[in-house]
């Protein structure tokens, strides 16, 4: 059996990527990991390795075909498998087959399917609607409103309630931006389902939504997951730092106002170093809304910050500032690429946005080290808590998650080695699996 | 499981054989009814070409367990299947045959008040293991008199067990087990079955009554089918799988009891169901099984119950008025449609 190369998904909102070349040619052999073809995003060019050892059988999309995420791109034989050309394109129809309701891989007839209509009513308004349907409705929590109809007469059926709930599982992921203010709109991407419960992300200060990239799409397949960019930050709107409340406090409050827009009641709230204090700020606050509290590298739970950090946050932007932070920030120092410099530059070039961060800064660290500390306050916190670290942290110490432990009443802790100031990135897996254990292991 | 030896026969020989196993099994096995030896007693008719019954289902029997266990009897359903009733009860296990069932109007009083009630009203200390053959159905142009099938009116009464094979397998698997059972079975015969080969398990292979069988399976709509239409729905289904739509063809086999459980799991798999069933439509088998699955099965439908049967009326002698009468596939095939 073959191995189908696919167009790779990159980022929750990608959906095509252009082949623009070939590494190796059809007839070559390969090895598994090895870099075969350069696709091409609106955001990056990057190789993609090849997802097993063989041949390189056939060359699917030619160098400038557009493919959409796991789409075809090769077939890579293996185990010195002889394949006829028509096993080839038997292969690949199968998996474009699959793809497209309607026609199996066998190419047996299936049944046909009514197009979906909207539901169909009787005199008082209830919708016609299957029991089946209607029992599977109750069962997974969705409106019959909101589903089509593929029943005769324009009835719902079970299986249309199945595929109302499919699709909103796998919906893609969608981007908002929700009112908090008059001059104020938080950015907030989301995906999974709204009927899954809700997790929440909020970033450091300088960081934006994009940092829990690499974690939310693992999480979204059991949990409606929304990352936040907070106010002055990633493609939020930059209030004026003269009038709008910078405060850690402050921004809490924003976080919440966002989850009432998004019509969560209850959400696991995630919190990377700023937004850590963040988090523990609206848990406080709101303990009805945050149920369930995570803080990664998290601010607000000791005095120490590094000073090389204020220092950096004080100075103009510049490449070389935004180099500096993040060299301060990993510990594999080969994570700080060019495009990430790059990246968190522009954000704080954008008009506004360094004067919002140097606000923010200055509330939450006096000058030499931290005034958000959250500290007395920790052990009001009643939700369950899980605290992780990157063990290599150069920017707020990892002793503070011992602290947290002290301090706060069943607080879980977990180091992650090898890692520095942002673990969500430097080792997403690790990451998502302590994240999910937790999820899985406390009742929200 | 074991494998069991097979070899083709048709649906008459497998009765004929479910019969003589249980003839030689045992002594007090005895068939009585209209012509089931026939001519065995006219001199000028040799035995060998005793009819067997008016369709000769039973031809052979009486050359070799004899006239005192054969026995030809007057035309009198009352005096014949009362006589039956009187024989079970008294330690014999008779098998009666009702030549049409359409006849059962004449012995009535002897199946209903009492072989069906004797255990019930002796506390138990009475049995009633009389198995009475009879034949169903139409399509043989034998008009209103010896067509219809009529099996309703007996589920409809508690004490009688009612069996109505689609197969010659089933035919001579039932028939082993009804005539072991201690209880009055009817046991229904489609006349347009008899002639149907298939495979017969060799030897005493019984079916345990009440068990439905799962002829065809498929994901689509569930078509519960009664004798001969379970043929009539298997066909509607090979018309259905060319468009795509692939039916679960179920035959309860067992009218009473009726295994619902095997019903409401193909519902519970297809949410669809199409009841076929070539009798008459009022107080019906089909109407009760949609009953039974609008009650127990309702959060697994997804469609309305649909059932296709005969009119409300009796079996034309028209040729093609008959034809009409009978459930077709291409009505059972529409009827799928409507519902998907």
């Amino acid at each position: 059996m073959p191995v189908l190369v696919k167009m790779p998904k990159w980022g929750l909102m990608m959906k095509t990527g252009t082949v623009t070349g070939w590494l190796l040619a059809e007839g070559d052999a390969v090895a598994a990991g090895q870099p075969l073809f350069v696709v091409e995003t609106d955001k990056a060019v990057d190789d993609v390795e090849a997802p097993a050892a063989g041949v390189l059988r056939r060359i699917v999309a030619a160098p400038g075909t557009v493919v959409a995420v796991r789409g075809a791109v090769g077939v890579i034989s293996i185990d010195g498998e002889t394949l006829s050309e028509d096993a080839v394109d038997a292969f690949v129809l199968a998996h474009t087959a699959a793809l497209m309701p309607a026609v199996t891989a066998t190419g047996s007839v299936v049944r046909p399917v009514r197009a979906p209509r909207a539901a169909d009513h009787d005199a008082e308004g209830r919708v016609t609607a299957s029991p089946a349907a209607r029992k599977r409705a109750r069962e997974l929590g969705l409106d019959l409103a909101a589903v089509t109809a593929t029943g005769p007469g324009g009835r719902i059926t079970s299986e249309d309630v199945e595929r109302a709930a499919s699709d909103d599982r796998t919906a893609e992921a969608r981007e908002d931006w929700l009112p908090i203010d008059h001059d104020l709109r938080l950015y907030a991407l989301s995906a999974g389902s709204p009927r899954d419960p809700a997790v929440v992300f909020v970033h450091g200060i300088g960081g934006s939504s994009a940092s829990w990239q690499a974690v939310v799409g693992p999480l979204a397949d059991r949990h409606h997951v929304i990352a936040i960019d907070l106010p002055g930050h990633g493609r939020s709107d930059i209030p004026d730092p003269a009038h709008a409340d910078y405060s850690v406090d402050g921004l809490a409050r924003a976080v919440t106002t966002a989850i009432a827009q998004l019509g969560r009641e209850r959400v696991t709230l995630v919190g990377h170093s700023l937004g850590g204090a963040v988090a523990i700020s609206a848990a406080l606050a709101a303990p009805s809304i945050v149920t369930r509290l995570v803080l990664v590298d998290s601010v607000g739970l000791g005095d120490d910050i590094s000073t090389d950090l204020l220092t950096l946050l004080e100075a103009a932007p510049s490449e070389s500032a935004s180099r500096a932070l993040l060299e301060l920030f990993f510990h594999d120092q080969r994570l700080v690429l060019a495009a990430g410099v790059a990246e968190h530059h522009a954000a704080l070039a954008r008009p506004g946005a360094h004067a919002a961060i140097r606000a923010i800064a200055d509330r939450a660290f006096a000058g030499t080290g931290q005034q958000a500390v959250a500290g007395c306050r920790l052990a009001d916190i009643t939700q369950p808590v899980l605290v992780v670290w990157g063990a290599r942290d150069r920017v707020v110490p990892v002793a503070h998650a011992e602290r947290a432990r002290a301090s706060i009443a069943g607080a879980e802790v977990a180091i992650i080695p090898d890692a520095g100031h942002a673990p969500q990135v430097e080792a997403p897996a690790a990451f998502a699996d302590v994240l999910m254990r937790f999820l899985a292991g406390t009742g929200s | 499981m074991a494998t069991v030896a097979t070899r083709t026969l048709t649906y008459a020989e497998a009765v004929n054989e479910a019969i003589r196993i249980s003839m030689r099994q045992d002594p007090n096995v005895i068939l009585l009814g209209e012509d089931i030896a026939g001519g065995a007693d006219v001199d000028h008719l040799v035995d060998d070409e005793a009819w067997g019954g008016a369709l000769g289902v039973t031809k052979g029997l009486v050359q070799e367990f004899g006239r005192g266990r054969v026995l030809d009897t007057p035309i009198t359903e009352s005096a014949f299947i009362g006589a039956a009733v009187g024989a079970a009860a008294t330690g014999l296990r008779p098998i009666a045959e009702l030549m049409f069932v359409d006849f059962f109007g004449v012995c009535m009083d002897q199946i209903f008040d009492q072989g069906a009630k004797l255990r019930y009203m002796f506390g138990g200390k009475a049995r009633c293991p009389l198995v009475i053959r009879t034949t169903i159905g139409a399509g043989l142009n034998a008009a209103a008199h010896h067509s219809g099938c009529h099996y309703s009116v007996f589920t409809h009464m508690p004490g009688i067990k009612c069996v109505a094979p689609s197969t010659p397998a089933d035919a001579k698997g039932l028939l082993l087990a009804a005539i072991r059972d201690d209880d009055l079975v009817l046991f229904f015969e489609h006349k347009l079955l008899y002639g149907l080969s298939g495979e017969v398990p060799e030897g005493d292979e019984s079916i345990p009554l009440g068990t439905a069988d799962v002829k065809r399976v498929g994901n689509d709509v569930t078509i519960v089918a009664i004798s001969r239409m379970v043929h009539q729905a298997l066909e509607a289904a090979e018309q259905l799988a060319a468009e795509g739509i692939e039916a679960e063809v179920v035959d309860p086999r067992s009218l009473s009891p009726l295994d619902s459980d095997s019903i409401l799991a193909s519902v519970a798999k297809t949410h669809r169901l199409v009841i076929v069933d070539e009798d008459n439509p009022l107080c019906s088998v089909a109407h009760t099984i949609a009953a039974i699955v609008a009650d127990e099965g309702f959060d697994s439908l997804d469609a309305p119950i649909r059932c296709v049967t005969a009119p409300h009326t009796p079996v034309p002698f028209s040729p093609p008025l008959e034809q009409a009468y009978i459930p077709s596939p291409e009505q059972i095939a529409a009827a799928v449609r409507a519902i998907l």
